[in-house]
Parts: C-alpha cells; structure tokens; sequence
C-alpha cells in the first residue's frame, strides 16, 4: 500500500526485491545441503 | 439579543442534528468522505484554564462517579491521567515551554474519528458513527473481547474490569443522546466556563479553527489536530505550544485505521474461492498418482505370474 | 451391544469395557492413583477456585489487565499459541488426505486428536477472557461485525472446530461400534480436510490480521503488513513440530499400544523435520523481507532490536540450522530436541507480538498475575487429561483391526 512519500520511496528502492532474489539464491543452496545424502549411508 | 459564537454554534448544531434523523447516504459512492453534516468540537488549548468542571459536568450528565479528586484539589495534575471505567473524559497539566506563561491543559476524550478504528474492530457491530458525528457503544450485543481497547490509536475506550455480570466497554459518547433527543449541548461544552470548547458542525469548527489561527499566527500553532490524523476526527484541537509537548502522538498518520485491516479482509473470498480449487486439484492428481502406481503395481505382478 | 471381540454384554458391562478399560471399578480407580494424576490433582485444586473467583469477582479479581493492556496471558498464550500449536491437526491431515502422503497416516489420527482438543481448549481459554463469554454465539447468529478480522476467527474457529471434530469421528464411532456412522464420516473426511485447509489459512493468518489494527502500539520491527502471512507461516511451523513433540511423547508414554517400529516411527519423525527446516527457512526470509519492508534496520541495534534478534536468529535460523544438521544426520533424537526448541521460538514470537512489543513504549506495563498463569496451566493439565482419556480408549494410536483405514 502507497500511503506517502516515505512509503513511495520505499517500494521503488527497491530493497525488498534484491533481498528476495537473494534469498532465492539461498534457499536452492538451502534446499542442496538439506537433501544431499549422509556419505556413511552409501557403505 | 446577545447571543455568543458557541450559542450560535451549538444552536444550529442541535436543530441540525434534528433534522438529520432518517437521512441517508442516497448512493454508494466512490469515495465515502463522511456524514456531510456531522458535528465535532474544537478545544482551544490556549484558553482552558484547568477547572475541571467539563469532569464533572461530564459525570453527572452520564450518571458516572464524580470526579475524584474533586476540582478543588489540584494534586490531580501530578500525573497525567487517562479515561478510565469511571470517566470519560479527563484534564491532564503540561508545563509550558515558556517559564513566564502558565501550563497548558488538554482535555482528554474520545476523538470520534471519521473512521473509528473501533468500529472496525468491533465483530458485533457494537460500534457506529452516527450520522451526527459522534462514535457509540451498544453495550447490548457487546461481548466483551476488548478489541476495541486494543485497536483504538488514542488509548480512549476503557473496560469495567471490576464487574462479573455485565461488564461494558466505557467512552465518550459526545452526549449524543443529550445533542439528538433533547437538542441541548454535550455536558461538558455547555458548562466550560471561558469557551474553550465549541461544538458545532465539524466543517464550520474547522473554519473557525483556521481563521484563529490566521488572526493570531504568533498565538496559534498552524496545525489543527485531528483534521487529518488518522482520517480526521469529529473532536479537533488548537494549540499555543507544540502538541508534541502535550502528549498528542504524532506519529498516527492520516491513514484511516480500518485501511490497515482492509486488504487482509479482502482477501478473505479469494482465499475461500481459490483454495477448493487448488487442494481438490491436489488431491485428485495425488489418487491418480495412487491409481498409477497401483496399476503398473498389478501389471508387474501379472507378468511375474505369466513368467 | 457387543465388545471389540463382538461378545454380547450388558449394559454395566459395556459401560466398564468403555469406561474403565475393562476393569472393575475399584481396579479401575486404583491405577488412577499416580504421581502424574496427584500433581494434575492438586493443579485442579488450585485452578477450579480461580476460575470460580473469575466468574464471580470478574476480570480484575484475576487478573493485572489495564486499559491500555486489554489482552494479556489468555490471549497471548491460551488463545495465539494454542491455536498455532494445534496447526498439526491440518498441516498432518492435508498431508496424508490431500497430498497423498499415506506414510503418515499412523500419526495423524493423534494429530488431529491434539488439534481438535487444541481449538476446544482455546475456546475455553477464550471463554475466561470474555467479558460476557455467554454471548459467544452472538457473531454468528445475533450481530454481525462484517469489517472486523476478530469477526473472521470467531466464525472460522467454530466452523473448524466443526470440522475437526468431524475428522476425530471416525475413530469415536469405531470406538463406540457404530459402523454405519464411522462409514458416514469417513466419507467425509476429504471434505472436511480442505474445508478444515481453508478455514485454517483464514483464521491463523487472521490471528495476525488482528494485530494489524495495532498500528502504533506494537513495536515496528513487529509490525508489518505482512503480520498475517507470518502468523500462517509460523503456525504451519508450529503445527509440525508440535506433532514430532506431541508424537515422541505418546510413542513412550503408550508405546504398549503402539505397532510401529522404532526405525519407522525415527523416518517419520526425520521427514517431518525435513519439512519444518524448508518451513523454517522459508519463514527466517520472510522476517528479514518484513524488516525490509519498513526500512527498519536503524531499529536492530535498539534493546528491542536485540530482543528481535535473539527471536529470529536464536528462535528460527538456529533451529533450522539444528535440523538441517539432524536430518542429514538421520539423528531422530536432535529432530525431536530442534522441534521443542523451534516450539519455544514460536511461543517467543506469540508473547512478544502480544505483550512485549505490544505497548513497548509505554510506562505502563503488563505482567501476568499469577492466577493468570495458574488459569493457563489449568487448561493445558485439563487438556492433556482429556487426550490421555480418548488415547486410553479410542483407536488413536492404534488400528481397529475391524475396520479398513480411511485411505
């Protein structure tokens, strides 16, 4: 929601959307590490 | 005939809010700006001299305890005060900046909000800005959850904690019945000694608020509280010394409160219309998937009998 | 009527097979004498006085609420963690019913069981809140507050309430051997699971919704928009890892009734966790994208910038971290110990949003009385009771051998 100036400045800033694609960007090496397989279970 | 502003003001006021009765808003319209001819009152910070007797004025019009201490006894203004169960509207000292001028005293009540943040919040309707300005509370449906205390920027309404039967929310109800039925002043207008209060249609007191301020820029700070703070608000005040310093926050922004919860709500029937769609798809797509694995379970099983 | 075995019995007879477990009444009342029945004993003594004093002497005879803090510890705790730890009852029954997921299906009869008592509790909790709880029913059939988001929760808990109870039927009537009504609702089971997804998304996420209202009062590193959203989140979060705590208890406390093996039971546990470390991380960026969203980052070097952090980084990354970490481990034990840990966090966040971010810049601050807290504690042992008394009776944790599963 656009309410002033301040809010104005804050959506075209833009930060949200960096910080969202850098979490992207996080969350597939996130999802890399949580799924990869313990090395002791392939004896 | 001499006859004052606020007379005037309060006269027309009244014999307006008659007239008013069975009105309606004729069209939904756009932009719903508010009742057109609703009533507010404008409190002069720089003429209320701190007597008190708009307390207890307001106790005895709303069968309410006197105020206590009684007016007399000025160690009241030690603190600053809120509304409480017993009260609803309270005079709290500032000092003032100027060590040569007197402090300042404000008159707390409820502000009556174009769009009451109560109102909003309340989930039986408990709440309604009537077309003559002022907020009220039915106590008759009201439950008792106290999401209006919560809500309410300006920390007005207050609870009978105290009481185990039928324990109601308290506030200002700008003596709307006092205004509508009987065409007499609220309480605490009527009694105010130096005029400091002025009830009288909410776009005429903010033409008068204006023109103070024109007429004394070295007097007046050049800001009516409550034209625009959250929407706007039926009760508006004028000041010689900052409001900051007088305990009015300033940081409640012209947002109207009901905006804040608006987009939430809305997104209530797509939530109810979509997610059906979504979870059956899922679930159907996880029974074929079932179905699938099922046959191809049985044809593995027919061609280990077969061999 | 007849026994599980199908013996024809008589009444008294029925009634000590399904009341006292098949014991005579003195057996029956002996083995109640336990050390946990003595302490949830003397909990009651305690408790049934405040509650009297409460609906006799009214609110401020119990508890320290104010003015300017109209909800306090009921709300906080009975009411806003209640409701977001008893999430495992949907999170579990989409999972298995929508999703396919048929691998759960031994632990989401006690899911839903922990959720339906969960939302039940809430209601009374909410009941010695009202200032007028008799009036419960008036937003839904005597005055309708259509703009209000407390109006949404009260129509969706009750109809959830419904619906839970709803999916808690089959294994009542398989108890009590009413075979065309268990058929009856188990045919409904799938409805009432996506009825129960919906009603859940709108009421947790309207928990938060509430909040929104409190604009100036809740501190802004709390304050978001997005309040709503995070409630959901959280609450799914919640929901799953109340379910390895709920279940790792009831494996060792019943584990006379259960026939899952351990190795299996640890798999569950572990996938489970696997999804509230996704859940969790998902929710930790969600946090900081609300911080963003306000341009608050000035305000985390305050007190309560601080106090933010120990929240997020302390209560959420650091759970999630103990996960990832467990679950590539397969170490059940760290998953069970992470869920508590990520629990606690979620009741952090709860208290914080309603009490110490709430009015964070006022003198006037709230502090439980202690029969606030007795009241609370009250419920949960009244609450724990009532799941030991069904799980002892009905075929929660167990498959009625007469009876085909529900999927």
């Amino acid at each position: 929601m656009i309410h002033t100036l301040h809010d104005f400045m804050l959506f075209t800033k833009g930060q949200e959307y960096l910080i969202a694609v850098f979490f992207l960007i996080v969350f597939v090496v996130f999802f890399g590490i949580l799924n990869k397989k313990k090395e002791s279970t392939r004896k | 005939m001499s006859i004052t502003r606020r007379q005037f003001l309060g006269m027309t006021g009244a014999a307006g809010a008659a007239g008013l009765v069975g009105s309606s808003v004729a069209q939904a319209q756009e932009h719903f700006t508010g009742w057109p001819d609703r009533y507010g009152v404008l409190t002069d910070l720089t003429l209320c001299i701190g007597c008190r007797k708009c307390e207890e004025a307001c106790a005895r019009v709303n069968d309410l305890p006197p105020p206590e201490p009684s007016p007399e006894d000025k160690s009241v203004f030690d603190e600053i005060r809120r509304t409480d169960a017993q009260s609803y509207t309270v005079v709290n000292r500032f000092p003032n900046p100027d060590p040569d001028k007197p402090p300042v005293y404000v008159k707390k009540q409820c502000m009556h909000c174009n769009e009451p943040a109560c109102a909003s919040a309340c989930l039986v309707s408990a709440f309604s800005k009537t077309p003559e300005g002022a907020v009220t509370y039915n106590a008759s449906v009201c439950i008792g959850c106290r999401y209006c205390l919560m809500a309410c920027p300006f920390y007005i309404p207050a609870y009978e904690y105290d009481k185990a039967l039928k324990p109601r929310v308290m506030k200002c109800t700008m003596c709307h019945d006092r205004v509508k039925e009987e065409g007499k002043l609220p309480g605490c207008v009527e009694v105010c000694p130096v005029q400091a209060l002025t009830f009288g249609k909410r776009s005429d007191l903010i033409r008068l608020a204006r023109e103070r301020i024109i007429r004394n820029p070295d007097k007046y700070i050049d800001h009516i509280y409550g034209e625009h703070e959250v929407g706007g608000t039926s009760w508006m005040y004028i000041t010689g010394v900052p409001f900051e310093q007088l305990g009015f926050n300033m940081d409640l922004g012209i947002t109207p409160y009901p905006e804040f919860t608006r987009g939430f709500l809305s997104s209530v029937p797509l939530v109810l219309t979509l997610w059906p769609v979504f979870f059956t798809g899922v679930y159907l797509f996880s029974r074929r998937r079932n179905e699938i694995a099922k046959e191809e379970g049985d044809s593995s099983h027919e061609e280990e009998a077969k061999s | 009527m007849t026994t599980i075995t199908g013996e024809n019995i008589t009444f008294i007879e029925w009634l000590q097979d399904k009341l006292f477990l098949g014991m005579s009444f003195k057996e029956y009342f002996k083995k109640l004498i336990t050390p946990f029945n003595i302490i949830a004993t003397l909990i009651l003594c305690v408790g049934i006085p405040i509650a009297f004093v409460r609906f006799t002497q009214g609110l401020a005879a119990t508890t320290n609420l104010t003015d300017n803090n109209p909800w306090g510890m009921w709300i906080g705790v009975d009411v806003l963690c209640g409701v977001a730890l008893a999430a495992g009852g949907f999170t579990l029954g989409s999972a298995v019913y929508l999703f396919g997921m048929k691998e759960y299906h031994p632990i989401v009869r006690p899911a839903v069981l922990t959720g339906f008592l969960g939302y039940f509790f809430v209601v009374i909790g909410l009941c010695f809140d009202l200032g007028r709880p008799w009036r419960l029913p008036y937003p839904m059939f005597v005055s309708y507050g259509t703009t209000s988001v407390m109006f949404l929760v009260g129509w969706h808990v009750a109809l959830y309430l419904s619906c839970q109870f709803v999916e808690f039927c089959p294994a009542l009537f398989e108890w009590l051997g009413w075979k065309k009504f268990r058929k009856f609702v188990v045919g409904l089971t799938i409805g009432a699971t996506i009825f129960g997804v919906i009603l859940s998304t709108l009421h947790q996420s309207a928990l938060g919704g509430l909040y929104l209202l409190a604009a100036k009062k809740l501190h802004p590193l709390w304050y978001t928009p997005f309040l709503p959203v995070f409630f959901l989140v959280s609450a799914i979060i919640g929901g799953m890892t109340m379910v390895i705590f709920e279940s790792s208890l009831t494996h060792r406390v019943f584990s006379h009734q259960i026939s899952l093996d351990h190795k299996k039971f640890d798999k569950l546990t572990i996938g489970l966790g696997k999804a509230a470390a996704m859940t969790l991380m998902g929710y930790f960026c969600l946090k900081v994208i609300g911080v963003a969203h306000g341009d608050h980052w000035h305000l985390l070097g305050t007190p309560m910038g601080q106090w933010f952090l120990l929240e997020v980084l302390g209560f959420v990354l650091a759970p999630c971290f103990l996960l990832v970490w467990a679950v590539r481990q397969e170490r059940a034990g760290w998953v069970r110990f992470a869920a508590i840990w990520t629990v606690i966090g979620l009741i952090l966040n709860r208290v914080n949003v309603s009490m110490i971010a709430f009015n964070w810049n006022l003198p006037d601050r709230y502090v439980p009385k202690w029969t606030e807290f007795a009241v609370t504690i009250t419920i949960i042992t009244v609450g724990v009771l009532t799941f030991r008394w069904i799980v002892n009776r009905m075929p929660i944790l167990w498959e009625h051998p007469d009876y085909e599963p529900e999927i």
